[in-house]
């Protein structure tokens, strides 16, 4: 196995262990070791993406190992930092949806099959627009996980269960900020994307399948801002968009390509 | 919250109509944001009529296999093989940008009123209709009136609201923003999104782009649509190695002239992500292609004639073809010998270099005889006759008039900064009515926009606030 491959696996086995400790949960010192383990988590996959784009010469979107990379980097940085920053929610974050997430991602890195083609080195204003959209499609996974985390928290609450969970209160306001951020990136990414192809060939659809994708999980980001307003159920309404648009964006991104492929034959 | 109750002067006030109403209500732009994010998706997984077939779409319709294919009546009458001109789609467009215009409105009166603290209990009561259902909680005090006004006071300016008094309300109470001036970018985020479909609009309208051209230097091109100029191509240098990264050292260019009626007008230099504009039309390199002259001779050293299969042209001793895309196949026909040459350009290698196929169709059977895989002009020997095969770089330029896309570009950049600025320093807004109680000396009404996002805050404010009139001092 390539180095960035064995740095995929132990990013994918901390994050199983984070997601574990986060399932758990018990006493004051778990929730700091979950911690510690998606910082681990991070530092390996900060270490695949570098390499991958070492093995290629340059780091490109059109190699979907490197797009699942950065895609497992932003939901664990996402997570870490916005939970750390978070008032209320410090060390919980997402929650182990978003462990669960971004672990199957940083297995994507070893499952997906290098480029059968020469790659081209895009631009530097393309690949500018590129890692915004895979910081935007990654904060969005982390909204969609907090989402699926306040799914199963209500389901738990139903059954009288749900104690060790934080409150829903909080929940939503981790989704209101994440989905916020991921709408901020994925608009810039796609401007940038936009402005790059009106540059290049005149038209603002740059041909990327990929980013028609992005561009529809980022309309369900902004309506999820949106119903977060509605008063009754916005937040089933607005969690409901959030993780629609999080499985529309992380899938659009790794194959969407194969998806418009499979269609046409 | 826990305590709900009805909002007095909830009722919209005339001249607003029903129609406005409509637009305004939430659910509506959700629904208009969930069918067009539905568009896109359906638009990647039916496949889409492109532009260099929309001069014969049945053709391009009859040759799509499949389901999903052109065979499939039910997605034509839905126009779903060209979803970005169908009527409805653009009915679309316009109710979004209707419900856009309305609430860039909304909220640009909602900032005015927070930032200048004006506010009347109906406008309080706009407010809260737009967020349908507010956040609101009632607060015993064990304190007079005044009392709990000022200890309500202390924890507002703690938090740095700004504090307006209104009259009316149920009672007279307090109007409290914080980063007020926050308010103008949700505005202002609805506003460039209009501002961006604008845009999109006049594109559509207005705009349009010429076929691709592949000029050997010196050839002309007339622009067309309506306009007087024509584009000579002066000079062209391509790309040394790998052409796709952009670097200065490595971009191809072409040294073009603008003209009308052969006058030289402007003389301009484009390459890959550098158009050249001139009159609001805009010339630019998207790529870079092969071009391949074919000449040869027979044993006796007579010129051999060639016919291009895909063109009305007669026999000639030598001609040229320019390839579309990779993949691109050309038949050549050698009239006198009862020969075709096949001519494929092949994907760049590892150097990024392409290169071209030349195959020999032969006999009633059309056997297929690969002659050669060139990266360089060479001779081929095809029996008894000697062809050769010269190549050459080509830019492929086009003309286009985007007249909104500028537009688009700002609105979207700006709708991003005003989305960013939300995130980053978010408003907020309450009020609060102080009245005498009857279980309690005075009950304090707070009151703010609603939505699951603004829970949070709210509940935290309100748990300031009771600890305040809780406190004994």
């Amino acid at each position: 196995m390539t180095a960035e491959g064995w740095a995929a696996v132990i990013a994918a086995m901390l994050l199983a262990a984070a997601f574990v400790g986060g399932s758990l949960a018990k006493g004051r010192r778990w929730p700091w070791l979950v911690l510690g383990l998606r910082a681990g988590a991070a530092a390996a996959l900060v270490l695949a993406v570098v390499w991958l784009a070492m093995a290629q010469g340059f780091w490109s979107a059109a190699d979907g190992r490197q797009v699942a990379a950065g895609l497992a980097l932003s939901v664990v940085v996402v997570n870490l930092l916005l939970g750390v920053w978070h008032p209320s929610m410090r060390t919980g974050g997402a929650g182990p949806a978003a462990d669960a997430l971004a672990a199957g991602l940083a297995l994507c890195i070893v499952l997906l099959p290098a480029p059968d083609a020469t790659l081209q080195r895009p631009a530097i204003l393309s690949q500018v627009g590129w890692i915004l959209t895979l910081l935007g499609a990654g904060t969005l996974g982390v909204a969609g996980s907090t989402a699926l985390t306040l799914g199963v928290r209500a389901a738990l609450v139903s059954r009288g269960r749900g104690a060790l969970w934080p409150p829903r209160a909080n929940l939503h306001d981790f989704l209101y900020r994440a989905t916020a951020l991921a709408c901020v990136a994925l608009g810039a990414g796609l401007t940038i994307a936009v402005w790059w192809a009106w540059r290049t060939s005149g038209s603002p659809d740059g041909g990327d399948p990929r980013q028609v994708w992005a561009a529809a999980a980022t309309v369900l980001a902004v309506a999820s801002l949106w119903a977060a307003r509605l008063g009754r159920q916005s937040g089933r309404w607005s969690a409901a968009l959030a993780g629609v648009a999080a499985v529309l964006a992380l899938t659009g991104l790794l194959a969407g390509v194969d998806v418009q492929q499979a269609m046409t034959f | 919250m826990s305590e709900q109750s009805s909002i007095p002067g909830n009722s919209r006030p005339e001249p607003l109509s029903l129609v406005w109403r409509f637009f305004a209500a939430p659910p509506t732009l959700l629904v208009l944001a969930a069918i067009l994010a539905a568009v896109l998706i359906v638009s990647q997984v039916v496949p889409q009529i492109p532009p260099e077939a929309a001069d014969d779409p049945r053709a391009w319709l009859a040759g799509q296999p499949g389901v999903l294919g052109g065979s499939n009546g039910f997605l034509q009458a839905l126009g779903l093989f060209d979803l970005y001109h169908a009527p409805w789609f653009r009915l679309l467009l316009v109710l979004i940008g209707l419900t856009l215009f309305v609430w860039a409105i909304e909220a640009a009166e909602i900032a005015w009123r927070a930032s200048r603290g004006r506010w009347t209990p109906a406008q309080l009561g706009d407010v809260t209709l737009w967020s349908r259902q507010p956040l609101q909680v009632r607060l015993p005090s064990p304190l007079a009136p005044d009392d709990t006004r000022d200890r309500l006071d202390e924890v507002l300016a703690g938090d740095r609201y700004r504090r307006t008094e209104v009259d009316g309300l149920p009672a007279p109470g307090v109007v409290a923003s914080r980063r007020a001036a926050a308010w103008w970018a949700q505005a202002l985020t609805f506003a460039a999104l209009l501002l961006a479909l604008l845009g999109l609009a006049a594109l559509a309208i207005w705009g349009w782009e010429g076929k691709d051209w592949r000029p050997a230097v010196g050839e002309h091109w007339v622009v067309g649509h309506g306009t007087p100029y024509s584009i000579r191509l002066d000079a062209f240098s391509p790309a040394m190695g790998n052409s796709s990264g952009g670097s200065a050292a490595g971009r191809s260019e072409s040294q073009v002239s603008w003209l009308e009626a052969d006058r030289p007008l402007h003389q301009a230099t484009v390459s890959a992500g550098r158009p050249a504009t001139w009159h609001g039309l805009t010339l630019r390199q998207v790529g870079t292609t092969q071009a391949v002259t074919i000449r040869g001779s027979n044993q006796a050293g007579r010129p051999l004639l060639f016919q291009s299969a895909d063109e009305v042209a007669s026999p000639a001793e030598e001609i040229t073809i320019a390839f579309e895309a990779d993949g691109a196949q050309h038949l050549v026909l050698l009239p006198n010998e009862d020969r075709f040459l096949l001519f494929s350009l092949e994907q760049e290698d590892m150097e990024g270099q392409p290169s071209v196929r030349v195959v020999l169709l032969s006999g009633a059977g059309g056997e297929r005889q690969t002659l050669g895989v060139l990266q360089a002009s060479d001779a081929l020997r095809v029996d008894n006759l000697t062809v050769n095969v010269s190549l050459a770089v080509r830019p492929v330029l086009r003309v286009d008039h985007r007249p909104g896309m500028a537009v688009v570009v700002g609105g979207l950049a700006l709708a991003v900064l005003a989305l960013a600025i939300g995130w980053l320093a978010p408003p907020r807004l309450v009020w609060l009515a102080i009245a005498p109680g009857i279980e309690c000396p005075t009950l304090v009404h707070v009151l703010s926009v609603g939505g699951a996002g603004q829970v949070f805050w709210f509940s935290g404010l309100v748990a300031r606030l009771r600890e305040a009139l809780a406190n004994d001092r």
